[in-house]
């Protein structure tokens, strides 16, 4: 028995609103460490940020009974103790900072408002300015552009965390019930953003190659996700194994484990989530780092394709086998043996 | 003459309040307005609720027809009220009459994110089609796998509140069944008959404080 009422769209957009909202956060943590490099994979993986969220919140509006009544925002999420109305109102508001990043990413629309907007292209001095460097003279705009980077760090991380709180608190599932999950779908969510971003950088290698310790510091970020993502994992489907089978909710929960580790789900879930997702990376990103400073492009585009594809298998198993309990049959059962 | 006067300008009186009355409950059942809790304010802070006898319930499933027939449920809208069958240690077929459970702190009223539903007089949970945006989150919350779907919204039980029942007042349901298997009232009153009865009535499961209790003979 599956989960079947919410289908593969709010699956897609759970695995692709994580990922926007990672690929946002590593690309501007890339663009706050030096805004100078990596102009292209900056701008190119803000609007893939800003793609994935767009489609995977189209996705979720092709879902509902109403999608145009779902449009009138100010009514249809108005309920604020709902988190798909937190989960909603911080989609729409990182959707905004993730696409005015982008186009202030790019060089031409940068260019253009420095001529038209004085206040955009003129740089500040302060006192003390002579004392420093050229360099540390920063245009309003790019520091309008830190700002960005910054709120949006800000909305990807609480979309990430979103997308488990969405299930977590939903309440009637007992696989979705664990404090775990919000976990678990945060970890991935920056997992494959990075993995977007590093595709990415593979593709544009060759007009913006990536600095080595940039490729360096994304293969390190892989390897502490991966490992975060593994522990996480093992905490969640060992809690939910170890739950009192004697209760609707404890049977439900083992059952739905069982169903991922060991039963209809279990060829899937090892093969792409753990396996593709999990190991591939790894070992591309240990063997990255070790081969150092030599060609690891083909590595890193096949750990973070491996990556992408278990994120997205994850969210669609994670949904699939969120089954309820049955809680009148346990009830009516104990009346009655 | 003037005592009779009297009385029919009482009388007339009584009707003006009558009328006004059942406007206001009509209006409090078609439109879920605030003016129901005045009309009904007898029942406004009692929980109904219901009790499903098992030793009782022959699985007839009247008490499902005529919550489709009275409710005027469309083709595609799935029973408000479900029947299901259990067996028990004597291989014996064991009937269960159940809708929606008007929780105490209903999880899909938490998780509505149109603010579509909502707990009324008597403690009726009901929902807003014209508010619903159909996204299936009160299915996820349900701990009872109550909300369904039409292609307008979602349905459930609103203890006939649509169908011109006043709060408090004997869903379509309960009159319909004569074996007497399903019973609604103010829940804690149910729960007293039933102990007055020697029974001792379980609520299903624990989750958001159900008020629907079970009855049967155990064995």
């Amino acid at each position: 028995m599956l989960q079947l009422t919410w289908s593969w769209q709010p699956a897609l957009y759970l695995f692709l609103g994580g990922m926007g909202a990672g690929a946002f956060i590593m690309a501007a943590v890339l663009f706050l460490i030096d805004r100078t490099k990596h102009r292209l994979v900056v701008c190119v993986s803000m609007w893939a940020a800003f793609a994935s969220l767009a489609v995977g919140l189209l996705l979720l509006l092709s879902e509902l009974i109403s999608p145009v009544r779902g449009m009138m925002m100010w009514q249809s999420f108005s309920n604020f103790s709902s988190w798909m109305t937190l989960g909603a109102w911080g989609a729409f508001g990182a959707l905004a900072v993730f696409a005015l990043s982008a186009l202030l990413a790019m060089r031409p629309v940068g260019n253009w408002l420095a001529k038209r907007w004085k206040w955009f292209g003129a740089t500040p001095k302060q006192a003390g300015d002579a004392a420093k460097s050229a360099k540390a003279a920063v245009p309003n705009g790019v520091k309008l552009r830190r700002v960005l980077a910054v709120v949006g760090i800000g909305l990807g991380a609480f979309v990430a965390v979103y997308t488990g709180m969405l299930l977590m608190t939903a309440g009637g599932v007992p696989l979705w019930d664990s404090p775990l999950l919000p976990c678990l779908f945060t970890v991935s969510a920056f997992d494959t953003g990075v993995a977007l971003v590093e595709v990415i950088a593979v593709l544009l290698s060759k007009k913006d190659p990536l600095a080595h310790r940039a490729a360096a510091l994304m293969e390190k970020i892989v390897i502490g996700l991966v490992v975060a993502e593994v522990a996480v994992l093992a905490l969640f489907l060992g809690t939910l194994m170890s739950g009192d089978p004697a209760t609707a909710a404890g049977a439900a929960g083992a059952a739905s484990a069982e169903l991922l580790t060991t039963g209809g789900l279990a060829t899937v879930f090892w093969a792409m989530v753990v396996a593709a997702g999990l190991a591939l990376p790894l070992v591309m990103a240990v063997l990255s780092l070790v081969l150092n400073k030599r060609e690891t492009r083909p590595l890193m585009a096949l750990g973070a394709i491996g990556a992408l594809i278990g994120g997205c298998e994850l969210r669609f198993l994670i949904l699939a086998a969120g089954v309820h309990a049955d809680v009148l049959g346990s009830t009516v059962m104990g009346l009655i043996m | 003459m003037t005592e009779h006067t009297a009385l029919t300008r009482r009388g007339f009186l009584a009707g003006c309040a009558a009328v006004t009355g059942s406007l206001v409950v009509v209006g409090a059942a078609s439109a879920g307005s605030a003016s129901a809790e005045e009309g009904v304010s007898s029942v406004a802070n009692v929980q109904y609720g219901f009790l499903s006898d098992l030793s009782r319930c022959v699985g007839c499933e009247n008490c499902v027809a005529a919550c489709r027939e009275a409710n005027h449920l469309s083709e595609e809208t799935a029973n408000r009220r479900r029947v299901q069958v259990f067996m028990n240690s004597r291989s014996n077929n064991v009937y269960v009459s159940t809708s929606c459970m008007h929780c105490d702190d209903p999880n899909c009223l938490r998780v509505c994110p149109a603010g579509a539903i909502s707990k009324g007089a008597a403690g009726i949970v009901s929902v807003n089609p014209d508010r619903c945006i159909g996204c299936k989150y009160c299915v996820q919350a349900c701990p009872y796998e109550v909300p369904t779907y039409n292609n307008v919204s979602m349905d459930k039980c609103d203890c006939c509140l649509g169908a011109g029942v006043a709060p408090g007042d004997t869903p379509y349901c309960v009159q319909a069944c004569i074996f007497d298997a399903l019973k609604y009232g103010p829940v804690d009153e149910l729960r007293a008959e039933a102990e007055a009865r020697g029974l001792a009535p379980v609520p299903v499961g624990e989750a958001c404080g159900p008020n629907c209790l079970l009855v049967g003979e155990r064995g």
